[in-house]
């Protein structure tokens, strides 16, 4: 009987033992099997499949990344911890991104968030100098002692203007992490070779940050050119920008513009007649004499219907001359407020111009009476250049210019509102590449936003009503009595 | 495993229980819907990612009655005296209310499909949120399942239901709350550390608790990022509940008592 | 049919079987005889694969349960002491689902439902909920369910329990109707239904095997000595002493009296001359002119019989 009963409870045992011990086993295998595929295959089985891409790194990115040299190691250090809830928030479009480039890198990259309220010294470790003011809720890029900082919120993405002015709030429409996050490794990495000046100080109605990133991207560093009484444009300046200013040059500034000029200066100009009704670029206009070009005092009003773009006729579109259509896919662009650039009649043979930008043949002229504050228009259509590229040929160093009668292909105002791939700024680009020599990386395309607003045709009082009562009245109410009739039915069976 | 399966979801539906859980469902996801409709953008991720905190409700109701209801009415004994499996079994009440969950989702579809008729985005984010709520339902199903096996009352079992699902949602907050905890520990008279090594261990701990979280785990797919090792976590631990309820049952055979 | 070896199943500190072996044959209707809590329902639980046996091995059809539950299970059909009835569902979709269950043909299975719902005449309640039946028509829904797929062997834990005497008498039919062309076995508390139904009687108490027989043999153990009672009105010692002395009677008690009425219990032995030992008694109150009011026999309870078989071992 004694046997019996030790037998007994072997079995028991036996099976407890079995069965304790097959959850533990199953259990460690599935932790194991979890923490080991996460580590192995996690990133590798991990797809992208926005239609934008807006999580992972385009091309550009990648061929940048792989340029880089391969014993390099850049940080990208948010500084806070890692957000738990991205979705809505700035960091929806930038925290998956910086694990695609640190994931595409080859350990080259790598991407920490470390937040300054529980270890206070990260800031001093990325930036001994303290001359970034790092602070919380910014992300730094660092490589070597280079550092570059980021906000997520201001860097990252583009805003609409009109709704910020008018509104107050910050709408993005676009996301341009990317871009910055790419242009600041080649920053730090330091890859920029070639220096654009921006002349600085004159009425400038019109930042140009966005233009800078765009250069920075291209490997090109700016800095401003401030107008002043011993103004010359330095020696290493690659390219000068003469965008949005809404005053004339100096005399000073003429004559060092067209000493640059005269020397092979590459200079682009872009200046609009909206910003600056009724000022005439004289000094500004004397300086482009030398290579022919010339910037008019009335405003392009545009009568063809297809290219009008706005009633008025001030918005249009431009078509790019057939000179320039190999720099740009889409040849055509829209451009809004634009001053003719004409020829200025310098007679001197060995000067090349030629249009790049041109209105329809129906564009007539206009100009703004300051007595009667109204805009007037004039007769007689014909077909103006919107932009003019001028050089001189024939001589070892030539210059290049290019003015815009139009501020929007430079403007922040026209990048942050249709985003920095447009074809306007993929002209600009061009241009930039051309006049520098730059072979220059393809720029990272603004992404939109996922825009969730429906057809707000079909949104109606009726068709809210409609849908309210049908989905949280009618359908639900169906139910439950299907419910009470079924289970009534049934209980008397 | 098909006759319990079928057994089991038209039992849903002889009972009031399917029809008031799927009024509940409609009525809840109709709201939101009409809700983001009249404000004229619908993001249907969000509409989807919002439903997923009814689980906590929906599931114990589901799950409650599978196998304590059995036990107390005794129709257990045909599971064990039958030639079918008990695994077989389990899994046929796994599936029969895993695809209530798809009856239930079939009202999300009408909402998508409304969208797309008002030209409304219907993006892989919005995809993915799908493939994760049925992925997080067939873990919250299985535990439930399992809490059903474990007694046979009906209300423990969905007690301990809620409870269980409740509180994998908040493993975030519980994470944070540990490391909190531990830095006051590590940094208090006790250990004298330095606020930045306890910071870093307290880090350690945050992420180590978080990797739990099937929630923060999965959160990349409302933005269209599908990672395979998120949902393997998920069907896993599924799986592994699934395994746990049918030892539960075996052990009745064998158990002293 | 099944083979029964050293059944030992341990609940906690209580041993419900305690090595039990028997072999039930095939086409025989084993009655399974015991007190409440004496293991039946153990037993049987074990013999189906409901339980496990903590030691021992049982083996169905040359299947043993552990190893080979699901062709052990093929041949069983089992009505446990509460039906696995849902009460949710009706009777015929309980039947049905019962079918898929146990993974019943699709061919064949409308003119199989229909001939278990005959034959345990459930017909009429077919599409009735089960939850609205009667106690006995669940039991025959039980009966039915353990039919489906037509195992050869019927397991039925107390079948007649809690039903009226008609529902009985009608259940016991069907068991013996069952019985033609089946392996039954049959699980009771009561003697004479047993003995009604069965051919050969395993008794058990305490988890320990008491006696197995062919319901002939225990018939004649147990009714080799029998119990008398008697209601009478007259002098108590007067009747004793009287009694006493008839011969084949053993001895007599009094159980209760009230006023001059009593009320005797008389043990006799067996009958040697082949008179009824009651003609003798009634003879002998009769002739001394004191009435009888009460005279039968009394059964011998499950605890006596059980003394009375393990005293005779």
């Amino acid at each position: 009987m004694k046997n019996n009963i030790v037998k007994e409870e072997k079995r028991i045992v036996s099976m407890r033992l079995f069965s304790l011990a097959s959850i533990i086993i199953a259990l460690i295998i599935i932790i194991a099997g979890n923490i080991l595929f996460d580590g192995i295959l996690g990133d590798k089985l991990s797809f992208d499949l926005t239609s934008t891409n807006q999580n992972s790194i385009t091309q550009a990115s990648v061929d940048m990344i792989d340029s880089l040299p391969q014993d390099i190691s850049i940080r990208i250090v948010g500084l806070f911890a890692r957000p738990e809830t991205i979705k809505g928030t700035y960091y929806e479009y930038i925290v998956p991104l910086l694990d695609d480039y640190q994931a595409r890198s080859g350990g080259r990259i790598r991407v920490e968030y470390i937040d300054p309220t529980t270890y206070p010294s990260i800031i001093s470790e990325l930036d001994p100098s303290g001359d970034n003011g790092l602070s919380e809720y910014l992300y730094v890029v660092k490589c070597g002692d280079k550092i570059r900082v980021i906000d997520p919120v201001d860097d990252c993405y583009t805003y609409d203007q009109d709704m910020y002015n008018y509104y107050g709030y910050n709408v993005a429409t676009s996301n341009i992490a990317e871009s910055a996050f790419s242009s600041a490794i080649l920053e730090v990495t330091g890859d920029i070779s070639k220096k654009a000046y921006f002349m600085s100080g004159l009425a400038n109605s019109d930042s140009h940050e966005q233009l800078s990133l765009i250069l920075e991207a291209m490997g090109i560093a700016s800095e401003d050119l401030f107008v002043s009484d011993e103004i010359s444009v330095p020696d290493d300046c690659d390219i000068l920008f003469i965008v949005g200013i809404n005053s004339d040059l100096t005399e000073r500034a003429q004559l060092a513009l067209t000493e640059y000029i005269q020397n092979g200066g590459k200079v682009i100009v872009a200046v609009n007649y909206a910003d600056n009704p009724g000022v005439s670029f004289d000094n500004l206009n004397l300086a482009l004499y030398n290579v022919d070009l010339k910037i008019e005092d009335f405003m392009i009003m545009e009568n063809d219907p297809n290219y009008s773009v706005s009633s008025s006729g001030f918005q249009s579109y431009v078509v790019l001359s057939s000179e320039f259509s190999s720099l740009v896919n889409n040849n055509t662009m829209i451009s809004s407020y634009m001053r003719p650039v004409t020829e200025a009649g310098n007679p001197m043979a060995n000067i090349l111009t030629s249009d790049i930008l041109l209105t329809s043949s129906m564009a007539g002229r206009s100009y703004y009476d300051s007595e009667n504050d109204m805009i007037m228009t004039q007769g007689e259509y014909m077909q103006f250049a919107v932009a003019r590229y001028g050089t001189i040929q024939g001589v070892s160093n030539p210059p290049e210019v290019y003015v815009f009668g139009s501020t929007d292909f430079t403007s922040d105002n026209f990048i942050l509102r249709y985003g920095n791939d447009i074809s306007n700024i993929s002209l600009i680009r061009s241009i930039i590449r051309q006049a520098t020599g730059v072979s220059g990386n393809e720029v990272v395309a603004s992404k939109p936003i996922s825009d969730y607003s429906i057809d707000y045709t079909k949104i109606s009082s009726t068709s809210v009503n409609i849908l309210t009562i049908c989905l949280m009245v009618v359908i639900p109410l169906t139910l439950v009595v299907l419910g009470v009739v079924i289970y009534n039915k049934r209980k008397n069976l | 495993m098909i006759a319990v399966f079928k057994r089991e979801l038209i039992s849903y539906f002889k009972s009031p229980v399917g029809y008031v859980v799927l009024a509940f469902f409609f009525f809840i996801s109709g709201f939101m819907f009409v809700n983001q409709f009249s404000s004229g953008s619908i993001n249907m991720a969000s509409e989807i990612i919002n439903l997923r905190s009814f689980f906590v409700i929906i599931v114990p109701v589901m799950t409650m009655g599978l196998f304590a209801d059995d036990r107390k009415r005794g129709t257990d004994v045909l599971y064990y005296t039958s030639p079918v499996g008990l695994l077989n079994v389990v899994l046929g009440k796994f599936l029969a209310a895993f695809f209530l969950q798809f009856i239930l989702f079939i009202n999300v579809f009408v909402h998508m499909i409304l969208t797309a008729a008002c030209k409304g985005v219907i993006d892989s984010g919005t995809w993915g949120t799908v493939i994760v709520y049925f992925f997080l339902a067939a873990l919250f199903i299985s535990i439930g399942i399992f809490a059903s096996s474990i007694t046979d009352s009906q209300i423990v079992a969905a007690i301990v239901t809620f409870v269980g699902i409740l509180l994998i949602q908040l493993i975030s907050v519980f994470s944070t709350m540990v490391s909190k905890l531990f830095a006051a520990i590590l940094m208090s008279s006790l250990f004298r550390m330095e606020s930045e090594k306890a910071g870093v261990i307290c880090s350690r701990i945050e992420s180590a608790i978080r990797w739990f979280d099937p929630f923060s785990k999965t959160n990349d797919f409302s933005y269209g990022i599908f990672k395979v090792s998120s949902l393997l976590y998920c069907l896993s631990f599924a799986a592994f509940f699934i395994f746990l309820t049918y030892r539960k049952l075996e052990k009745k055979r064998w158990a002293k008592g | 049919m099944i083979e029964i070896r050293d059944l030992v199943k341990v609940y906690g500190d209580k041993t419900a079987v305690d090595g039990i072996s028997f072999t039930v044959n095939k086409g025989e209707v084993l009655g399974f005889l015991g007190p409440n809590g004496a293991g039946k329902s153990t037993t049987m639980n074990i013999i189906t694969g409901y339980l496990s046996s903590t030691s021992g091995s049982v083996k169905v059809n040359g299947h043993d349960i552990l190893e080979e539950p699901a062709e052990a299970k093929k041949c069983i059909g089992y009505l446990p002491e509460i039906p696995p009835l849902y009460p949710d569902m009706t009777v015929l979709e309980y039947l049905k689902f019962i079918c898929d269950l146990k993974g019943v043909a699709k061919e064949g299975r409308k003119e199989m439902l229909a001939s278990i719902l005959a034959m345990v005449r459930i017909t009429d309640v077919a599409e009735r909920l089960i939850a609205n039946l009667s106690k006995g028509y669940k039991q025959r829904v039980g009966i039915a369910q353990a039919l489906i797929g037509n195992p050869e062997i019927l397991i039925l834990d107390e079948p007649t329990v809690g039903l009226d005497p008609n529902q009985i008498i009608e259940i016991r039919k069907m068991i013996k109707h069952l019985a033609k062309d089946r392996t039954i076995i049959l699980s009771s508390h009561i003697l004479s239904e047993v003995q009604a139904v069965c051919d050969r009687v395993v008794i058990i108490n305490n988890g320990k095997l008491v006696a197995i027989d062919t319901i002939n043999d225990l018939s004649n153990k147990i009714n080799g000595t029998s119990k008398l009672i008697m209601c009478f009105k007259g002098p108590a010692e007067d009747v004793i002493r009287n009694l006493t002395n008839v011969a084949g009677v053993d001895s007599v008690e009094l159980v209760a009296s009230e006023d001059d009425i009593h009320k005797i219990e008389i043990n006799s032995e067996n009958d040697d001359d082949g008179i009824d030992i009651r003609t003798r008694l009634f003879n002998s109150m009769a002739m001394a002119g004191w009435p009888v009011l009460e005279f039968r026999s009394k059964e011998l309870s499950l605890e006596e019989i059980f003394l009375k078989l393990t005293g005779e071992k």
